[in-house]
């Protein structure tokens, strides 16, 4: 028995063409049934609220909306169908201070490239055997920050916020 | 008041992730097979990388130059990430479409230029031999990590980020 992931719907926004075909190949291989496709954030914000897929994996670095924006269109507009839609980020970057800025505007997972077929799948995998709790506060949405947590912990908060 | 007397502070409410996309996928993951297959789909590419990495090249060029050209300005972060973005897209793409050669470099370029705080002369120069030998590497269309070539590069470059690290270490607090 294998993932049936004939019945899932990803975005995939890039906006360099061949990266953006090279990362729709790979999907197909996979098996994945449906694959959209924009060139950058502004457009993959329409066609998310238009198709409202299961995944989205977008790059970072993009004109005129970027990665980072559309991750917090799609986590706070309210026109968004699903904010809680699993995000994954594909970057150069893998400084932890550029990791941590993307962890905060709501991405799920974070892919760094040039990567392997493999990493893309364990992302993939990830979202879909350990989804994250998400985390609703004054000045924050999005999958919570911590990938455990001990919920049995009734004790004082050390930190405020 | 100690921290253990104080009250819990936190408004933060937690929301329990559904599995929806679990339900509709199953169990099982993906055979090795497709993943293999998956992984010749990115080593078989043909796209023409040198002609992909040209405009990153002279974009990374141009911000050398304007950077010099403002280099007492004191906006450093604006001028670094100008730098940083062509570093980012040539350590990124290389490596998916043949050249790990590029992105071998460009990694510890862009790694370099994440540390750095603020613009100066001795990092724009740091910035030049990255794109000589970027340049150099795309124009004789050398794409290996293991070429003797590409092995040299990165340990003279490398040497000279180092050599930059002792001329400017950070101030003690």
């Amino acid at each position: 028995m294998s993932y049936k992931l004939e019945v899932v719907k990803v975005l995939v926004v890039e906006d360099n063409q061949p990266m953006l075909e090279l990362v729709k190949s790979i999907l197909e291989t996979f098996g994945v049934g449906q694959i959209y496709t924009a060139k950058d954030g502004e457009i993959g914000f329409k066609v998310f609220c238009r198709e409202n897929p299961d995944l989205v994996i977008t790059d970072w670095m993009m004109k005129p909306i970027n990665g980072l924006e559309m991750t917090n269109m799609i986590r706070n507009e309210p026109m968004s169908p699903n904010p809680y839609v699993p995000i994954v980020m594909m970057t150069g970057f893998s400084e932890h201070k550029r990791v941590a800025s993307a962890r905060d505007l709501g991405t799920t997972e974070f892919l760094v490239k040039p990567f392997k077929a493999q990493d893309l799948y364990k992302r993939i995998v990830q979202v879909i055997e350990r989804p994250r709790q998400f985390v609703k506060c004054e000045n924050f949405f999005g999958p919570d920050r911590r990938r455990t947590r001990n919920t049995d912990y009734n004790g004082p908060e050390r930190r405020s916020d | 008041m100690s921290a253990f007397n104080q009250p819990s502070k936190r408004t933060a409410q937690f929301i329990k992730p559904n599995m929806d996309l679990k339900q509709k996928v199953g169990y099982g993951g993906i055979s090795s097979d497709v993943l293999n297959k998956a992984q010749d789909v990115i080593d078989s590419r043909t796209d023409d990388y040198v002609s992909m990495a040209t405009p990153h090249l002279t974009a990374f060029n141009e911000a050398i130059r304007l950077a010099g050209a403002e280099v007492k300005s004191q906006d450093s972060e604006l001028y670094l990430m100008s730098l940083l973005d062509p570093a980012m897209q040539l350590k990124g793409h290389g490596g998916m479409f043949g050249y790990p050669s590029i992105s071998m470099l460009a990694g510890r370029l862009v790694q370099f230029l994440e540390v750095v705080e603020t613009l100066n002369v001795d990092v724009l120069d740091v910035c030049s031999s990255y794109y000589t030998a970027m340049n150099a590497l795309i124009v004789s269309r050398v794409s290996s990590v293991g070429d003797e070539q590409t092995q040299s590069l990165y340990e003279a470059l490398n040497n000279a980020c180092n050599r930059y690290f002792e001329k400017h270490q950070p101030a003690a607090d």
